[in-house]
């Protein structure tokens, strides 16, 4: 294997890392702001059905692109490009604590990349509108629907009975619900990676064209999403847990149930929808179902602005990196060395304020009083 | 051309509400049959209210068939990631 395959590998394992921890929300944010799970074993128990959902079917995408772009343009440095887009993406929006799709922020910069390398007549625009746009502006809505039919039926349901036994009997349902999309996400998220990585071997002459994802792309890019989600990504787990509505042990299991119901009912009749706008519409579900106005609207706000942003802000860097890229190994190596230093300062920057496990239930964490560290001359 | 795929939405959005918001109901209801009526003469405040008491047997019967079903759909739900 060649600099530029190796590269590419190590890079979309790397995406998958970040893509884990961007998506431990999705699953576990409800079930840690109820304390229906602690926060290190409802991240181990999502890791887990991570590494698990990576192993249920390899029945990876026949296209990685899903049709936005014309697969026969993409080469190793175009795919390089398009994860480097989505990698910055999914970093930029975990420092601010917004959850957006991982899967988003790929095809962006699969777009971009593809773009700069092969012209616009490469990309598919119709098929961006229909299978990128309007499920973004649908699956929110759905998930939100259903999620807050369920909250207004759950509270109708058992307002006249003891409110402690209640919210216990939810809080065990929530266990239940959460690996469910745990689960689901990990045996769709993790195929993405296993479906680069495949390309990218039989675009390099290692594996013949109509092979499947080897065992080891099998498990590496389980065990990178299980990895990920295991460090937990605690800025966006405090986001959806407790800033776009004050979450109940009921209205938890109702969001949960919603997602897992919707995720799963799309991706079966072949219209996948983004995990993370799905749950996070059926959190926001969930607060209109109890009460409108305990949604906090700006937060939802935010979330819906970066969502707008996902695919053209990654196309836009997929676009500069494959630029850069294509020119050649020189070029692959440079653009991975920004990539390793601004992944780095945005390590650093989120030390600022820091959110993790200890503090993620916090009401009002505030930025810490610890002196800023110094570098020495 | 582009085509907006009603009939592939229409469809998510029925399954995902009846199941989705169906299972959730049969939850709910499983855990209010479980669950004895708060008693506001002992319990004061309603959201903190807790009951110990002994739950009959055709209580219990209704609650594990509703947990049956909701668990047999978290099975079906397994079954189409395989």
């Amino acid at each position: 294997m060649d600099t530029l395959v190796v590269v590419v590998i190590v890079t979309a394992l790397a995406f998958d890392f970040t893509n884990g921890f961007h998506d431990t929300a999705n699953a576990m944010a409800t079930s840690i702001a109820t304390r229906a799970l602690s926060p290190r074993i409802a991240v181990g128990i999502s890791a887990v059905l991570n590494l698990v959902g990576a192993f249920l079917s390899v029945e990876v995408a026949k296209t990685i692109s899903n049709g936005l772009v014309d697969d026969s343009k993409v080469t190793p440095a175009v795919i390089f490009g398009g994860l480097v887009g989505a990698i910055l993406w999914n970093l930029v929006t975990w420092l601010l604590g917004l959850p957006s799709s991982s899967s988003h922020a790929l095809f962006g910069g699969l777009i971009g990349a593809t773009w700069i390398a092969a012209g616009a007549d490469a990309v598919q625009f119709s098929n961006v509108v229909e299978k990128v746009i309007i499920p973004a502006i649908a699956s929110p809505i759905i998930a939100g629907v259903v999620a807050a039919t369920g909250t207004f039926l759950v509270y109708v349901i058992t307002r006249r009975a003891a409110q402690r036994n209640v919210r216990s009997g939810f809080r065990h349902g929530q266990v239940i619900s959460a690996s469910l999309v745990s689960l689901a996400h990990g045996a769709n998220d993790a195929q993405k990676t296993m479906g680069v990585i495949t390309l990218v071997l039989i675009t390099a002459g290692v594996l013949s064209s109509d092979s499947g994802p080897p065992i080891w792309v099998i498990f590496t890019s389980g065990l990178a999403i299980a990895l990920g989600t295991y460090l937990g990504g605690w800025r966006i787990i405090r986001t959806v847990g407790h800033r776009l509505t004050k979450i109940e042990p009921q209205q938890g299991f109702a969001a949960e149930t919603s997602a897992a119901t919707v995720i799963l009912a799309s991706s079966h009749l072949g219209y996948p929808l983004s995990t993370t706008q799905v749950t996070s519409g059926a959190v926001i579900g969930a607060g209109v179902g109890k009460k409108l106005s305990e949604v906090k609207w700006g937060i939802a706000g935010r979330m819906a602005i970066a969502w707008l942003l996902t695919l053209p802000s990654a196309a836009v860097v997929g676009a500069l990196a494959g630029r850069i890229a294509i020119s050649g190994t020189l070029g692959v190596l440079l653009v991975a060395l920004a990539l390793v230093v601004l992944a780095t300062g945005f390590y650093l920057l989120s030390r600022r304020d820091k959110v993790d496990r200890h503090n993620v239930n916090d009401d009002d964490i505030k930025p810490s009083t610890s002196p800023r560290p110094t570098f020495a001359n | 051309m582009i085509s907006i795929p009603w009939a592939d939405l229409g469809i998510v959005s029925a399954v995902g509400l009846a199941l989705g918001a169906g299972v959730v109901t049969l939850y709910a209801i499983g855990i209010r049959v479980l669950t004895p009526a708060a008693d506001p003469a002992v319990g004061g405040d309603p959201h903190e209210s807790e009951s110990h008491e002994r739950v009959a047997p055709v209580r219990l019967l209704i609650t594990v068939c509703c947990f049956a079903i909701c668990a047999a759909a978290v099975a079906y739900g397994i079954y189409t990631l395989l």
